[in-house]
């Protein structure tokens, strides 16, 4: 709503169109709700809770990875549904657009996608890991929801500066929904296209390093 | 030939660090700019051993360190100094190897998913434990057989009752049919009726499977009827290991003689026979030396009109006080 109302003053926001920019709010739209129903409901919301009372014991006790296991044991199956508003929001501004889109096209939106879900799993990994360290650290979720929530919604032209830098480089946001987006409807740098799968990875990697020293950290709570 | 223990602790300790907060809003502000932590001993120099298939009590007061102990032993905490192998594994490694050959069932916590059915969680666990179907199908059957399940199986685990979830609990931390089973306070909070089946069960898992089960508790009618032996542990440290048998020959040096007599005796004279504990009108209440009490019974038979006589061992719980008394009391 707020996109619609800029628009309907001005022509495009950091040269993204009116429709572009629709679409970029309907990847927006799949995007959390895919990251809400399947790591922020348990990964984000429920891990400090269960640090702190020690519920984390039974997932360490299991011969599976502990960090797949609390990961996906609670995931919020009715967010999968809230993505198709999303979905219908994309096809309408790709109809409204009228361009021509390759396959190829959709299927480097599509990869870039995935890199940056992977990218905020990484993310979400690596704050969530800082409860093992601040027990008590509830608002952590809360400060990392705002973060990937306020800054990923925005056309990625729009930073500028410091915060270029950031939101590109240092928590990455803009590789969940903007990057995906342009490659779909606008032309894209071919760094920022390559960057992705090395961010995700790099920061997967560190994310796992950094969970694993955290998880050492875990004294389980007095009976 | 005794078999190799499957359990080798040697000098095993943990400490927690703990934060000290000073109390009110005031501490609470200077805490997060200066922590001061302490350092507070939960187990020190732990060694035992344990063979496979024992059933093996863990005992002590609350905070002496049995959970603790229990937690290193399952690779959830990690040891502060000394070593600890279980099944030929260092726990603290938590090796897919180790975890699928051991179970910790908690009291106090559950592992089964709450909005979902029991079975869905058991056939959850069949395929996290890589547990063939035929073989899980055959589990199953049986320990539902065992813990008289059959009619809730279908029904969410919130739905159920406190002692039908421990039940599930128990199918839920078995279906891997594990080697090593730590239980921890089971039967928290269960009627005596469920209490009793848990124990029964416990009891036949471990002769149908050659199980060796490591228990904490405090009711010590567990105690009395799944172990052989006991360890008992306070303050961080063994004080006792052996058989209970053992422990009420070494600790048990009283016994308690209860009388109901035909008159009214005095004080001065029932003293010589033993400590007086209660003398209420006919009924007298005398504590004895162990070796001497066959005797004392008999001058006090001939010595008085006696109606009743029993003579009563002393409660495991009292030995143990007695036991952690006398350590306590030899060590400062």
């Amino acid at each position: 709503m707020f996109f619609v109302v800029v628009l309907g003053n001005a022509h495009a926001i950091a040269g993204w169109s009116h429709y572009q920019v629709l679409f970029l709010s309907g990847l927006n739209i799949v995007a959390s709700e895919l990251i809400l129903s399947a790591i922020y409901i348990f990964g984000l919301w429920r891990l400090p809770a269960a640090i702190k009372d020690g519920d984390v014991d039974f997932a360490l006790l299991k011969p599976i990875s502990p960090l797949f296991n609390l990961s996906l044991s609670k995931p919020y199956i009715s967010g999968f549904l809230a993505t198709l508003p999303g979905f219908g929001l994309m096809i309408f501004a790709l109809i409204r657009l009228g361009q021509h889109i390759s396959i190829g096209r959709v299927a480097l939106g599509l990869g870039l996608f995935v890199c940056g879900l992977v990218i905020a799993y990484a993310m979400s990994i690596i704050l969530v890991g800082l409860c093992f360290y601040f027990v008590n650290a509830t608002a952590i979720p809360k400060i990392a929801g705002s973060i990937a929530v306020d800054f990923k919604s925005n056309p990625m032209d729009a930073y500028q500066g410091a915060t270029r830098i950031i939101l590109y480089y240092v928590l990455p946001v803009v590789f969940i929904s903007s990057v995906p987006a342009a490659a779909i409807t606008r032309r894209l740098d071919v760094a920022l296209i390559a960057l992705a799968p090395i961010l995700a990875c790099g920061l997967l990697g560190l994310a796992v390093t950094i969970w694993k020293h955290m998880i050492r950290r875990y004294s389980s709570a007095g009976s | 030939m005794k078999s190799e223990p499957i359990i080798l602790v040697n000098k095993l300790s943990k400490e927690h660090k703990m934060h000290r907060k000073e109390e009110g809003v005031k501490g609470s502000l200077k805490a997060l700019v200066h922590r001061e932590y302490t350092t507070i001993p939960a187990v020190k120099d732990v060694s035992f051993s344990i063979h496979p298939g024992e059933l093996v009590g863990f005992i002590g007061s609350n905070g002496a360190g049995k959970t603790t102990t229990l937690k290193m032993l399952s690779g959830l905490l990690e040891p502060s100094g000394g070593s600890v192998e279980v099944l030929g594994y260092r726990p603290a490694e938590r090796k897919v190897g180790y975890l699928k050959q051991i179970s910790f069932v908690m009291g106090q916590k559950n592992q089964l998913l709450w909005d979902i059915p029991a079975i869905d969680s058991f056939n959850l666990n069949r395929d996290i434990y890589e547990v063939p179907e035929k073989h899980y199908r055959e589990v199953l059957d049986e320990l539902v057989e065992l813990l008289d399940l059959k009619d809730i199986l279908h029904t969410q685990v919130r739905r159920l009752s406190l002692g039908q979830r421990m039940k599930c609990e128990f199918v839920a931390a078995l279906i891997h049919t594990p080697k090593v089973l730590f239980l921890d306070e089971p039967t928290l909070g269960l009627d005596v009726v469920v209490q009793q089946r848990i124990r029964e069960f416990i009891k036949a898992y471990n002769k149908r499977y050659g199980a060796t089960v490591m228990l904490t508790s405090h009711y010590m009618d567990d105690v009395k009827e799944i172990c052989e032996r006991i360890i008992i542990i306070d303050h961080g440290k063994v004080f006792f290991d052996g058989k209970i048998d053992q422990l009420i020959q070494q600790y048990a040096t009283h016994k308690t003689l209860n009388l109901t007599l035909a008159e009214t005796a005095t004080r001065q004279n029932l003293a010589k026979y033993g400590d007086i504990i209660e003398l209420a009108g006919p009924t007298v209440i005398l504590k004895t030396p162990t070796p001497k009490t066959s005797m004392i019974a008999a001058e006090l038979l001939a010595n008085f009109k006696v109606i009743d006589v029993t003579i009563s061992e002393p409660r495991l719980e009292d030995i143990v006080r007695e036991v952690i008394t006398q350590r306590v009391i030899l060590d400062s």
